[in-house]
């Protein structure tokens, strides 16, 4: 009897165990602090200089490889201006991979954002990364020039849907933060009225309150359509870069009207 | 036949031994027998395998109360209250006009031509072009 209560004990310990351990990996996973996000932006900006430094200087190369062979036509410049090619289109494959590393971590911390787009990019951005590593793989086993020409037309194909994807990615960050200042402009507004319940002051400080809950209300409504504006084009599948040029225009807009708003907001807290 | 028995019995000093009756003992080994059917003759610390099992069993439950209190958020400590210490309204109304203001600016400073995000300078056409 005691030898059962004991084994019935240990099987049910042990699935028990088991089953924390997967939560407890999955929470460690999903822990996403400010530190991180600042440790992690920091390092993936000084790759990127790097990177970018490298592949400026072996471009520099392949563009003085390019003209020899042009120039000479023998096999041995030839052989070169394969290896330089091979070597600048590594190099330009790891600065696309690490931006997309960065802006999949500036999209992973954005707030006030649709989730399903968030999600949606989130996973785009992701599938980018494998093909343009795959692309790489494929790339550093290139050895003549018709396997590396295949490979360049691959690359334009991809670097067109990087293109949509960061621009698409641009767009909601952005507008997550004009959302998020829209809110606290509201909440800015409830606390300034809930000040003015507890402190009611004279007639005429009444008057120039009203004055300006008035002003800021207007303000608030003239904000309404500019906002639609934006979230009507981001929900557009579109991502080129007339869509982009027109996206930046009306939240920009949306930006001034918020200024507006958050410099009315100063005034009625000083009454 | 009984008088041959206990004549058989007498020991040197004329007493009469009795006649010993192991019925009893065989009630006691059957009972014994029966008790280390079910116990076991030996005690659960002296069984290797019990104990191995109980030994496993504490190790796996004291990991799981280990795992538990990791992920548990740390405790940040209480601020210390200076309870004489009242903000007046005048401080108080202060405090929202410069969070106000301070949220101005940081809009104001929203680049959205943001150059770590911005696509990278890179030549798209990349490739071995052959003399003709």
């Amino acid at each position: 009897m005691f030898k059962k209560i004991i084994v019935i004990l240990f099987v049910f310990l042990s699935l028990g165990c088991l089953g924390f351990l997967a939560n407890f990996s999955l929470a460690q996973a999903q822990v996403d602090s400010p530190e991180e996000y600042q440790a992690n932006k920091l390092s993936l900006l000084k790759l990127y200089q790097q990177q970018i430094q490298a592949y400026q200087k072996v471009y520099r190369q392949y563009d003085i490889a390019t003209t020899q062979y042009n120039q000479l036509g023998t096999i041995v410049s030839l052989g070169e201006l394969v290896d330089l090619t091979r070597e600048t289109m590594k190099q330009r494959g790891d600065v696309v991979l690490t931006y997309i590393d960065i802006l999949h971590l500036e999209l992973r911390f954005a707030a006030n954002v649709d989730l399903k787009q968030k999600q949606d990019l989130l996973d785009l951005l992701e599938q980018l990364h494998t093909d343009f590593q795959l692309q790489q793989n494929l790339i550093s086993n290139s050895q003549d020039y018709k396997a590396i020409n295949a490979r360049a037309e691959t690359f334009a194909d991809l670097v067109d849907r990087l293109e949509y994807g960061a621009l698409r990615t641009k767009a909601i960050i952005y507008t997550g933060k004009i959302e998020g200042t829209n809110l606290q402009s509201q909440s800015f507004l409830e606390q300034i009225e809930s000040g003015y319940k507890q402190n009611p002051g004279t007639n005429i400080r009444a008057v120039e309150r009203q004055r300006a809950k008035d002003q800021i209300a207007d303000a608030f409504d003239q904000l309404k359509p500019l906002r639609s504006d934006v979230v009507e084009l981001a929900l557009e599948e579109d991502g080129d870069q007339k869509w982009y040029a027109i996206y930046l225009t009306k939240l920009v807009a949306v930006q001034n009207q918020l200024l507006l708003v958050l410099a009315y907001l100063v005034e009625a807290s000083r009454l | 036949m009984q008088a041959k028995e206990e004549l058989q019995n007498q020991t040197i000093f004329g007493q009469v031994e009795p006649i010993l009756d192991n019925s009893s003992e065989k009630a006691l080994a059957s009972k014994r027998e029966a008790e280390r059917l079910v116990l076991g003759t030996r005690p659960w610390f002296k069984r290797p395998k019990i104990l191995i099992m109980l030994v496993s069993t504490i190790i796996i439950l004291l990991l799981v109360v280990l795992m538990f209190l990791a992920t548990q958020p740390a405790k940040q400590p209480e601020p210390v209250s200076q309870p004489d210490v009242v903000p007046t309204k005048a401080a108080q109304a202060l405090d929202l006009p410069a969070q106000i203001e301070q949220q101005r600016q940081e809009l104001k400073r929203l680049d959205f031509q943001d150059n770590t995000l911005a696509f990278p300078q890179i030549d798209r056409k990349i490739d071995v072009t052959l003399r003709d």
